[in-house]
């Protein structure tokens, strides 16, 4: 297990560093000057002088290296991301950085509960489909799996919010409704953890979690739904692969019944491509994140590329935006690594060297 | 149990692998049929010059009206022809999908193929990039686009007024030029989702390059480009083209979505759908009172995305035969 986690350890900053360079070097392409609002001092007077504003902005140009070559720049600016100093965002009006950090509650808040849901609910359905092979169980579950993987996102949520918001009013857009956000936005009620559903039972107003609990509900269905049917297929296609091979065969001719293989032998074995598949679409699951929360109209990360208009130049939000959806898809990856360190018995016990 | 298993199976799955695949090539069909025959399905108004959208009469009602002799499909918004924006957004989205998919294809075979091909640490340097690249979301690389060609809008270049009120004007360089003149999504689609080709052909040059009639062409002196190209290529193309087939499905709606969620793109069946968003949830939440709002639009997207997928699946099977119907 160590072997396994260091060097899934060891990739995490080798990978920030090279998707860095890329993301730097696609800005380097547009002038020197969209790139001032990087070390812009968060103080909106300046502006007001046009003169004075020229003369900053040469400032910056020399003294924070932008005009010199290539890796001095990046070097520079990534010196300064590790120092906190992530540039001021025009648009928002704002430095970057504390903008993101508001509103990453909401999106991981919608990320945990999806994750919560799809990781088991995917794995029960794949290994019951592949016992139940050719049969019934395993009919319905590939049926609905397809459905649910080629039915869009966008399309999903619209026939969502037809039925079960304006026609029957059970569930809701948004994270709350108008009166408990007044609620959550008031002095008396303590942000700690900024997850909606947990911060309204401790301060023990637990209709306000309710409340968040139901405007979850679809967008948590939405991005769970194609998340689920591809775990699913994945799940039961190497549980299927599992159970053909020999020592599956060893165990049916000891007498095992069926379900005992299926569920203490191919499941655990199984595991391992299906959780290695969902690490490595944690990107898609992000890009799938942010169009939900457009769709439902949720304040989380994505309004930071949705405020400023396709026309607006805006390059530290979008660096900012870019560098922090790598933190977080890296951040994700090593979770489900981590799940798989602890469930999978051959890299628990280090007798496999990569996963 | 498994004797029972194999004894059944190959008849029924011959049975179902037909009709699928019948079904799988016809819904393509329909499409490209529908994208060759736009001009005569929906005639343009510019015949030479045809646009996405076609506005029936001049009233600025917002009102959606219900299918009619002019628009066979109803119009919605400012009385654009749904039924027109249908077909012409047909021909738009299969351009789209097999452009994107054929480029990202390529970028990433060769990728893929001359890193395998290399070997030693540059294969290892160029495979860790690979990885890098596929932890970064679409999303962000369509935002970097957008955004990087508003940095690059022509006021960047014309003028420049310095301190001492010189005005300076710079030249685009060739490759800012070709990002100001490229549509973002294609950009960014392109450049980053070839990394699974690239896996897949390194894997499978890996695997060939191990077989004897490379060593033999090595030994009767065929040059290293010839190699690739006339021996290792065709051999590791098969799970390209089934990637590829099913990444058509995949970039039109992931083009459809961006479009509709107003990140930008230019998706005819998208900007339809979202200008009649409104209606589609009617009043009092009737799915079925303004229907042709969304429905036909709606499930010219869906069985898009299902029949390159299904042809997909139905290439990948009938190339290897040890697929077997269950890695979809």
């Amino acid at each position: 297990m160590g072997k396994f986690l260091v060097r899934r350890i060891l990739a995490i900053p080798i990978t920030f560093i090279l998707i860095t360079m890329v993301l730097y070097g696609v800005i380097m392409l547009a002038p020197v000057e969209s790139r001032i609002d990087l070390y812009m001092p968060n103080s909106p007077k300046i502006s007001s002088d046009p003169v004075l504003m020229e003369r900053i902005k040469q400032q910056i140009i020399k003294r924070y290296h932008l005009d010199e070559p290539y890796l001095n720049q990046y070097v520079f600016w990534l010196s300064n991301l590790l120092k906190g100093n992530w540039g001021y965002s025009p648009v928002l009006n704002n430095n970057v950085l504390p903008e993101l950090l508001n509103r990453t509650p909401a999106t991981l808040e919608l990320l945990f509960y999806c994750m919560l849901l799809y990781i088991p609910l995917g794995l029960i359905a794949g290994v019951q489909a592949a016992y139940k092979r050719e049969k019934g169980p395993d009919y319905l579950f590939r049926f609905s799996a397809f459905i649910g993987a080629a039915i869009p996102d966008f399309i999903l949520s619209i026939i969502l919010l037809a039925i079960l918001y304006v026609n029957k009013g059970w569930f809701a857009p948004e994270r709350l409704n108008v009166q408990n956000n007044l609620i959550v936005h008031s002095a008396d009620f303590i942000n700690y953890t900024g997850f909606l559903t947990i911060d309204g039972f401790l301060n023990q107003r637990a209709d306000i979690s309710l409340d968040a609990f139901r405007h979850l509900v679809m967008p948590v269905f939405t991005l769970g739904i194609a998340q689920w049917a591809t775990l699913g297929r994945i799940t039961r296609n190497s549980t299927i692969e599992e159970m053909n091979k020999d020592y599956a065969n060893a165990a049916r001719a000891r007498g095992l019944s069926e379900k005992q293989i299926v569920w203490k032998h191919a499941f655990r074995n199984a595991l391992g491509p299906a959780l290695n598949s969902s690490a490595l679409s944690t990107a898609m699951l992000i890009t799938n994140v942010f169009v939900v929360e457009r769709i439902f109209n949720i304040n989380g990360i994505s309004e930071m590329i949705s405020m400023f208009g396709p026309m607006v130049p805006d390059a530290a939000a979008v660096l900012g935006f870019g560098v922090y959806c790598i933190i977080l898809v890296l951040l994700l990856m090593f979770i489900l690594d981590l799940l798989q360190a602890l469930l999978l018995p051959r890299v628990r016990e280090g007798t496999i060297e990569n996963g | 149990m498994v004797d029972r298993l194999e004894a059944t199976l190959p008849k029924r799955k011959m049975r179902r692998m037909r009709w699928q695949r019948i079904l799988a090539i016809s819904i393509c069909a329909f499409f490209i049929v529908v994208a060759i025959a736009a001009p005569w399905l929906a005639p343009a108004e510019d015949a030479k010059n045809p646009s996405y959208y076609k506005q029936i009469s001049t009233s600025v009602s917002r009102l959606p009206q219900p299918p009619s002799p002019e628009a066979r499909l109803g119009t919605v918004g400012r009385s654009f022809d749904i039924y027109y924006s249908l077909i012409w957004g047909t021909r738009q989205s299969l351009i789209f999908g097999l452009s994107t998919a054929l480029l990202t294809a390529l970028l990433g075979t060769l990728i893929g193929t001359l890193s395998a091909y290399m070997g030693g640490k540059v294969d290892n340097i160029i495979m860790r990039i690979t990885d890098a690249f596929l932890a970064f979301p679409t999303i962000c690389a369509i935002a970097l686009f957008t955004q990087l060609q508003s940095l690059l809008a022509p006021e960047q270049f014309t003028m420049t007024p310095s301190v001492w009120g010189i005005v300076v004007v710079a030249e685009p360089t060739l490759l800012q030029q070709i990002v100001i003149n490229a549509n973002p999504i294609v950009l960014a689609l392109v450049l980053f989702s070839w990394m699974p080709y690239a896996r897949i052909a390194h894997t499978q040059v890996l695997e060939i390059k191990k077989t004897q009639y490379i060593d033999a062409a090595q030994v009767v002196g065929a040059k290293k480009g010839r190699i690739i190209w006339r021996h290792i290529i065709p051999n590791a193309i098969t799970p390209i083209i089934v990637l590829a087939t099913r990444d058509i499905g995949r970039m039109v709606t992931l083009q459809a979505t961006f479009t509709y969620i107003g990140l930008g793109g230019d998706s005819a069946w998208a900007t339809i759908l979202q200008l009649g968003s409104k209606w589609i949830i009617g009043p009092g939440g009737s799915l079925f009172g303004h229907w042709w709002v969304y429905l036909p639009i709606t499930l010219m997207l869906v069985f898009f995305n299902f029949g390159w997928n299904f042809l997909g699946d139905e290439i990948n099977v009938s190339m290897n035969p040890q697929a077997n119907g269950v890695k979809y």
